[in-house]
């Protein structure tokens, strides 16, 4: 077993530390503002702190880990892309700002106010459909980096991953959006620690030369060249380049930080200096995986190499530093992702359909207990299902479920004076229907004949979702401008 | 060492220092803003009981 004494110290003062913070923080929680936007009183800082926190998980880590074991440096072009996407954002508050002077707290309520009620309701269904799913392989990812870089058995495993999440749902739970903006702005030191020791100690045991070697002997051009690369492609570029910026803006957790900011302006710049970190935290797990390849050679498992490197070269009383930032990158992820679906489940699909309008303390308390439920999904959900494709490009897939309609919607609908309902229909279905078919037909992808593979590509999947969303908004809007006019806002 | 390859080591350590710099920048000046929320907050807890 990697993990000594010393380490299990500081990962129980950790776990123990977040839980009493978090549980302190739901003091300030003063109406359903305070606990679902945290009063939209976050500055730049610790805005950009709490996105960043968000958006690093050990799922991410583990994806890109994967990626760069199977494709070498040629996967570096997603932080180059995903820079891209947030400083686009960043520089301009395209969607962010726009939706913030709303003063809206989730997404499927910009489609009552543009499109109708009904819109609003089937985007929340996907949103939350599309989310869940998103988010249901997170912890089978926590498991398998645990097991490699703590040497630790399944049983133990087992309990610490239910300890984490009960301590995450605690306090989510109970201090909404203020518990989660203070527990994840401690999660952010401790991650960004824990991101630099175990750089510095594979940089002490990998050389720089040995990568580079490695990485021609084993892909050729294929591992520098992400267009020659056959998992990557121009399909999948193109796909990364809209993706990165629908996605970015529209994923409902990132999309809750803008929201909570203090002004328009805090929130585009809170993208602003988001994106600038991007890069290195898509690339930092990446540079891991590629020194897995080096160390190791290419018959380890891919998704295990990164995490089993980590438990190699980082040594004891630094190890549980180390899994004690990934515990809180991922901490930060779970937090924000079951705070954000529970509140789209409770504000945009049960409220709806109710004929009383719902009270703020009956609101807090359904988002409460949809949080407790996201929880034990992912607790079962995470440890039978099995991936198709590689996990970034699962979640990238199950992102487009929501992300590509959405796009289509707010969009459209915030700098297009002919967006309709019909367009919003159009988008939000055309959009789903390409990933929904993606998972479903991989289930049957031996019996499928030739001339239908190409929609069990992933990357071509991805592309033609945000492909058909925008093309439906426009035919949908179009050719219903009469019966059905827009909508200003 | 492959020129290809020598590019991407420098895109790598031109982002891990965006990073790492970033991230050093908003935990200072972070420690600041979050004072601020919970001061605010505490202060329209008691306005507000």
């Amino acid at each position: 077993m990697n993990f000594q004494i010393i380490d299990w110290c500081i990962l129980v003062a950790y776990l123990a530390g977040s839980m009493y913070v978090g549980l302190r923080a739901r003091k300030y929680v003063e109406n359903m503002e305070g606990y679902f936007v945290a009063g939209r009183r976050v500055k730049v800082a610790l805005g950009s702190a709490t996105l960043i926190a968000t958006e690093i998980g050990i799922v991410t880590f583990m994806y890109f880990g994967e990626l760069g074991y199977v494709s070498g440096f040629s996967c570096f072009i997603l932080g180059v892309i995903g820079f891209i996407g947030y400083f686009v954002i960043g520089k301009t508050g395209f969607i962010v700002s726009g939706l913030r002077a709303l003063k809206i707290v989730t997404i499927p309520e910009f489609y009552e106010l543009k499109y109708g009620r009904g819109v609003r309701f089937l985007g929340g269904i996907l949103l939350f459909l599309g989310g869940v799913l998103n988010m249901g392989i997170f912890l089978k990812m926590d498991g398998l980096f645990l097991t490699q870089a703590m040497g630790m058995e399944q049983g133990m495993l087992f309990m610490v991953m239910t300890v984490m999440l009960i301590v995450v749902i605690s306090y989510t739970i109970l201090g909404g959006m203020f518990s989660v903006v203070v527990t994840d702005f401690i999660q952010f030191v401790v991650l960004s620690i824990g991101m630099l020791v175990a750089t510095l100690f594979v940089l002490a045991n990998v050389s720089l030369s040995d990568m580079a070697s490695t990485v021609i002997t084993q892909f050729g051009e294929n591992g520098v060249n992400p267009v020659t690369n056959p998992r990557f492609g121009w399909a999948f570029i193109f796909w990364m380049l809209i993706g990165s910026v629908a996605i970015s803006a529209l994923n409902q957790p990132a999309a809750s930080k803008a929201f909570a900011s203090e002004s328009p302006e805090v929130g585009r710049k809170v993208f602003l200096y988001t994106g600038i970190t991007l890069a290195g935290r898509y690339m930092v797990p990446m540079f891991w995986g590629v020194a897995a390849l080096t160390m190791f050679g290419p018959s380890v498992n891919s998704m295990m190499a990164m995490p089993k490197l980590l438990g190699t070269v980082v040594p004891s009383g630094f190890l549980g530093l180390m899994v004690a930032g990934m515990l809180a990158a991922s901490m930060s992820t779970y937090s924000a992702y079951m705070l954000a679906w529970s509140s789209v489940a409770t504000r945009d699909i049960i409220a709806p359909v109710r004929r009383r309008a719902l009270s703020e303390r009956h609101t807090v308390l359904l988002t409460r207990i949809v949080t407790g439920l996201i929880g034990v999904f992912i607790l079962v959900f995470g440890f039978w299902y099995e991936i198709p494709a590689t996990a970034f490009q699962y979640t990238a897939i199950t992102g487009a479920m929501y992300a590509a309609g959405a796009f289509g919607c707010v969009a459209a609908g915030l700098y297009w004076k002919k967006a309709n309902i019909v367009g919003a229909y159009a988008s939000l279905g055309l959009g789903a229907l390409a990933p929904i078919g993606f998972l479903a037909l991989d289930l049957v992808k031996s019996s499928l004949p030739p001339g239908l593979l190409f929609l069990v590509d992933v990357n071509v999947s991805g592309f033609l979702s945000f492909f058909l969303a925008v093309g439906g908004m426009v035919v949908g809007s179009l050719l219903t401008q009469k019966s059905h006019p827009p909508v200003r806002l | 060492m492959n020129p290809w390859a020598l590019v991407w080591l420098i895109v790598f350590a031109a982002a891990a220092l965006c990073f790492f710099g970033a991230a050093l920048f908003i935990i200072i000046v972070g420690v600041g803003d979050l004072k601020d929320l919970l001061t605010t907050a505490a202060e329209r807890a008691k306005r507000n009981p």
